[in-house]
C-alpha cells in the first residue's frame, strides 16, 4: 500500500483540475462535471493509468526527482491503484526485457527484475518519479489532438454536444487505451508463457 | 280572406329552371320529389322575393341560401333573356266565395358578369308584376299587386315561414340557441302579432284630428288666432316628423348593434380559433422542452456519474493473465544455500565465509555482493507471491457513450420539432381577418353612439314640440269648443298604444302555448317550448328549459314549430323537408299532415319512404327542363 503523504509534483493542467474539483464540490449549486469526482486524488489516478497505457514506456526509476510545473499536497492512500498499477509495470518490464532463454541468463534477470521491483515499491521513488513520470506523459499532446489531461481540465461544462473532451469521450478513450494496453503489452506474456510451458 | 290554397306554381328562367309544379286539388297535400340541384331552394327563395318585395323594389334583393344578394338570371344564357314565375292560389272571402288568384312576375336583363356584384343587368324598368283576380275580373300590375297581396293576404310578413327550409330553420336555431339575439327573435314575434288594425286606428284618428284642427282654423277670424293655428299645424307636423325620425334613429341604432353583435361573434370566433391554434402550439411546445429537460437532466447526471464513477475506468479483465504471469515469474521450491539472504547477510557481517570459516577476500566480497544481487528482498518476494486484485467493474463506456449520444441526437431532434412550431398561414391569415375586424367594430360603435346622441336630441325637441303644441292649444279659444275631442283622440291613442302592448304580450304567450303544443305532438309528452320575453324560445324536456335541449333534431323540430306559429296563412312549402331530423321524421310528417289544409313538399328522393309517403301517395317527380 502506498500512501502519498507530501506535495505530489504534477502538472499545471492537473492543478488546474484539482483546483476546479476543489471549488465545484464547495457551491454545489452551480458545478460543473469534474465536481463530480468524489476525490481530489481520483483524476491523478485516472491520469496516471492513462499515461502509462498510452506511453507504453518504463519508468526513468534511476531519476531522482521529476520536474514538473506545479505539486499539490496529498495525504491520501493509492490502495488498491497502487498495486494494481504496479502489477502493469511489472508486466511493461517483463514485455520490454522478455525471460531468459539460457539459464547463464538467469542471473542477470534476476538482477534486474528484482532491481526494477524494489524501485518501483520504494514509496519516494513512486511518488517522486513514477507518479508524475505518467501524469507528465498524460499530459502530452498527440498529433493535432490535444492531450488528454488538458481535455479533461476542459471538460468541466459541456452543453448538448458531443465533444472530444466531454467526459464519455474520454472514459471511451481511456478503455480503448486500456485495451490496447492489455492487448500489446500483457496478452503477448501470456502466449510466450504458455509456448514456454509447451515447450 | 283565409283558406288559401295553392294550385300551381311555373317557374322559367329563373336561374336555369324551368318546370312547373301543379298542386293536389285542394284538401289534399303534394309531394314532388325533386333530385339535388333541380331547382328546390330556388323555388322557395323565389316566392319569398316576389311576396316580399314589390315589384320596384325586388331588383338586388334575391337572396338564395347564403348568397344575398344572389344572381336571379340564368348566368348560362348569353344575350337578353326574360325569366317569369306564375303562382296561382285560390282564397275564401269572409261571405264564402272563393276567388282565384294568378300574380306572375317576369325579370327581362342579360347577364353581364361586370356588371353589379352578381352579374344581373336588370334595367328599372326590367322587373314586372301582375296579379289577376278571378280570371281577369281584376287585374293589378306594379306595385298594386304586392300591395293587394300584402293587404289581403300578409304574404310579405309570413312569407319566410310558410316559404320554410333548411336555411330558414338553421336561422330560426341560432336565434332561439343564442342568448344575445332574444330581442331580435321577440321583434320577428311582435311584427306577427302587431294587428293591422291598430295601425288603421291610428291613421284614423290622425285624419280626425287633422280635421278638426282645419275646420277650427276656417271658422276663425282672427289673424293672430289664424296664426297661431298655422304655427300649431306645423307644430304638429313637426311632431309626426321628430317621431319618424327617431323611429328610423331606432331602427338604424337596433341594425347597428345586430351588425356589432355580428362582428363581434366573427371577431370572438376567430380568436378563439387562432387561440386554440397557439395553446395547441404551446402545449406542444411544453411537451417538447419539458422532453428536452429531462434528456438534458440525464445527459448531466450522465456525465457526472462518468466522474464519480472514475475508478470503474479501470477494467479488472487483465487481473487472471497478471496473476497467472506472475506465478510463472515466480521461483519456485527452496532456494540453495548460496542464495538465502540471511546467509549473505551473515557473511558480510562477519567478514568470513559462514560455509567454509575462510576470511573473505576482494573477489569473494564481490561474489556475495553478486549474489546478494540476485535474491530478492523481502519486499519484492511478497510483491511477487501476492495477487493483483481490484474490484470487477460493471462500467460499459462505448455503452455510456452511446446513451449520451442518443440524448443529444433526441435533445437536437427536439430543438429541430420546436423550431417547426408555428402559426400556419391560414392561421396568419384568420389573425389578419380578425384584426381587420376591430376598426370596423369601432367605427359601428361610434356609429352607434351618434345616433343615440340623435335620438335623445330627438326625443327632446319632441317633448319641447309637444309642450308648444299644449301651449298653443290651450291657447287657442278657438280650439276651446273642439278640446273634448282633441283629448279624446289623445285618450285613444294611448288606449291603442296600450292596446297593442297587450296584444303583444297576449299573442306572445299564444304562440309560445302553439309552439309548444306543436313540439309535444312531435318529440312527445315529455318535450315542450317555451317563448318568453326574458329568455327566448327555448326547449325543455320534463319541464327543464335550455338552449341545447334535444340536440339538433329536437331544435330542428323547434323550428319548425316556430314557422308554424308565425306564418299567417295556412299552407306551407317546404324544401327538404326531413332534413337531418332522424328518428323523428315520421312523427314530423305526421304532425304536418294533421295540421295544416296544404303540405307542399319539395323531397330529395331519399325523403319519400319515411316522410313523403305519409303525405301523399303518388308523390310526382319533376325534372328541371332545359329552355
Amino acid at each position: 500500500m502506498v500512501r502519498i503523504k507530501g506535495n505530489l509534483q504534477v502538472p499545471e493542467n492537473l492543478l488546474q483540475i484539482i483546483n476546479a474539483i476543489s471549488e465545484g464540490q464547495k457551491s454545489k449549486d452551480n458545478s460543473g462535471f469534474l465536481a463530480g469526482f468524489n476525490r481530489l486524488i481520483d483524476p491523478a489516478i485516472i491520469t496516471m493509468f492513462y499515461g502509462l497505457y498510452k506511453s507504453q514506456e518504463l519508468p526513468p526509476i534511476d531519476e531522482e526527482d521529476a520536474k514538473l510545473q506545479a505539486s499539490y499536497e496529498f495525504n491520501v492512500d493509492l490502495d488498491p491503484y497502487d498495486n494494481m498499477f504496479n502489477h502493469y509495470l511489472f508486466c511493461l518490464w517483463l514485455n520490454k526485457n522478455g525471460r531468459p532463454e539460457k539459464s547463464k541468463d538467469i542471473m542477470k534477470y534476476r538482477e534486474d527484475l528484482y532491481y526494477f521491483i524494489s524501485k518501483i515499491l520504494d514509496p519516494d521513488i513512486y511518488k517522486n518519479v513514477v507518479i508524475p513520470f505518467y501524469l507528465s506523459k498524460a499530459d502530452e499532446s498527440e498529433g493535432s489532438e490535444t492531450s488528454f489531461l488538458y481535455r479533461l481540465w476542459n471538460s468541466d461544462s459541456i452543453g448538448m454536444t458531443l465533444q472530444d473532451f466531454s467526459p464519455e469521450y474520454l472514459a471511451r478513450e481511456f478503455s480503448s487505451a486500456q485495451n490496447d494496453f492489455t492487448k500489446n503489452v500483457i496478452v503477448p506474456l501470456c502466449k510466450k508463457n504458455s509456448q514456454k510451458t509447451l515447450g | 280572406m283565409n283558406n288559401v290554397h295553392f294550385s300551381q306554381i311555373k317557374v322559367s328562367g329563373y336561374r336555369g329552371r324551368n318546370f312547373t309544379l301543379k298542386m293536389n286539388p285542394r284538401g289534399e297535400h303534394t309531394v314532388f320529389i325533386m333530385d339535388g340541384n333541380t331547382g328546390k331552394t330556388t323555388t322557395i327563395d323565389l316566392l319569398r322575393w316576389c311576396f316580399k318585395y314589390p315589384q320596384t323594389g325586388a331588383k338586388g334583393w334575391f337572396e338564395h341560401m347564403w348568397a344575398k344578394p344572389a344572381y336571379v338570371l340564368d348566368h348560362r344564357k348569353g344575350g337578353p333573356q326574360t325569366c317569369s314565375i306564375i303562382v296561382q292560389f285560390s282564397a275564401f272571402d269572409e261571405s264564402g266565395q272563393e276567388h282565384f288568384y294568378k300574380f306572375s312576375r317576369t325579370t327581362e336583363g342579360k347577364f353581364d358578369p361586370k356588371c353589379g356584384q352578381v352579374g344581373d343587368d336588370i334595367s328599372e324598368t326590367g322587373i314586372n308584376d301582375t296579379l289577376e283576380v278571378d280570371y281577369g275580373k281584376e287585374v293589378f300590375t306594379g306595385d298594386k299587386a304586392h300591395y293587394y297581396l300584402v293587404e289581403n293576404f300578409r304574404f310579405d310578413q309570413c312569407a319566410d315561414y310558410f316559404c320554410f327550409d333548411g336555411e330558414k330553420a338553421r336561422d330560426i336555431m341560432r336565434l332561439a340557441s343564442d342568448s344575445g339575439k332574444i330581442e331580435l327573435l321577440l321583434d320577428l314575434v311582435n311584427r306577427r302579432t302587431t294587428h293591422p288594425t291598430l295601425d288603421a286606428y291610428r291613421e284614423k284618428l290622425n285624419e280626425l284630428k287633422e280635421r278638426v284642427l282645419a275646420e277650427a282654423k276656417m271658422k276663425i277670424s282672427d289673424k293672430t288666432i289664424q296664426q297661431s293655428m298655422v304655427k300649431l299645424h306645423l307644430k304638429n307636423g313637426e311632431l309626426a316628423q321628430a317621431k319618424s325620425d327617431v323611429n328610423e334613429v331606432k331602427r338604424k341604432i337596433d341594425i347597428n348593434k345586430l351588425a356589432e353583435k355580428t362582428l363581434r361573434e366573427q371577431y370572438n370566433d376567430l380568436d378563439q380559433h387562432i387561440k386554440g391554434t397557439q395553446a395547441q402550439n404551446l402545449i406542444q411546445r411544453n411537451k417538447y422542452e419539458l422532453e428536452q429537460k429531462n434528456s438534458s437532466k440525464e445527459l448531466h447526471e450522465r456525465r457526472l456519474s462518468t466522474y464519480k464513477d472514475s475508478a470503474k475506468w479501470i477494467c479488472a479483465d487483465a487481473v487472471a493473465i497478471i496473476n497467472q504471469i506472475e506465478a510463472d515469474v515466480r521461483e519456485k521450491g527452496k532456494l540453495p544455500e548460496p542464495y538465502r539472504e540471511d546467509l549473505i547477510q551473515s557473511c558480510k557481517a562477519s567478514g568470513k565465509c559462514e560455509i567454509c570459516g575462510r576470511t573473505l577476500d576482494k573477489p569473494s566480497w564481490e561474489r556475495i555482493e553478486k549474489l546478494e544481487r540476485q535474491v530478492a528482498p523481502h519486499a519484492v518476494q511478497v510483491f511477487l507471491s501476492s495477487d493483483c486484485s481490484i474490484q470487477p467493474s460493471s462500467f460499459d463506456p462505448k455503452a455510456d457513450y452511446d446513451i449520451i449520444k442518443g440524448l443529444i441526437e433526441k435533445y437536437e431532434d427536439l430543438n429541430v420539432k420546436i423550431g417547426s412550431i408555428k402559426l400556419s398561414e391560414k392561421d396568419m391569415k384568420t389573425i389578419t381577418e380578425r384584426d381587420a375586424l376591430t376598426p370596423q367594430i369601432e367605427e359601428l360603435m361610434k356609429s352607434t353612439a351618434s345616433l343615440k346622441a340623435d335620438e335623445e336630441a330627438l326625443n327632446e325637441l319632441i317633448r319641447s314640440v309637444r309642450e308648444e303644441i299644449k301651449d298653443l292649444e290651450s291657447k287657442n279659444i278657438a280650439l276651446a269648443e273642439n278640446k273634448i275631442i282633441l283629448d279624446g283622440i289623445r285618450e285613444s291613442e294611448h288606449i291603442i298604444d296600450a292596446a297593442a302592448e297587450k296584444i303583444k304580450t297576449r299573442a306572445t304567450g299564444i304562440i309560445s302555448q302553439v309552439i309548444s303544443q306543436g313540439v309535444s305532438s312531435i318529440l312527445g309528452d315529455r318535450f315542450t317550448a317555451r317563448l318568453s320575453h326574458a329568455d327566448g324560445l327555448m326547449l325543455g324536456e320534463d319541464s327543464f328549459y335550455s338552449r341545447d335541449t334535444g340536440g339538433n333534431s329536437g331544435r330542428l323540430i323547434l323550428s319548425y314549430c316556430f314557422a308554424e306559429a308565425m306564418t299567417i296563412i295556412d299552407p306551407m312549402i317546404v324544401d327538404t323537408p326531413a332534413g337531418n331530423i332522424g328518428s323523428q321524421q315520421g312523427k314530423l310528417a305526421d304532425h304536418l299532415a294533421a295540421n295544416h289544409g296544404q303540405l307542399i313538399l319539395l323531397c330529395l328522393p331519399t325523403e319519400i319512404s319515411n316522410f313523403g309517403s305519409r303525405m301523399s301517395s303518388n308523390p310526382i317527380e319533376i325534372k328541371n327542363k332545359e329552355s
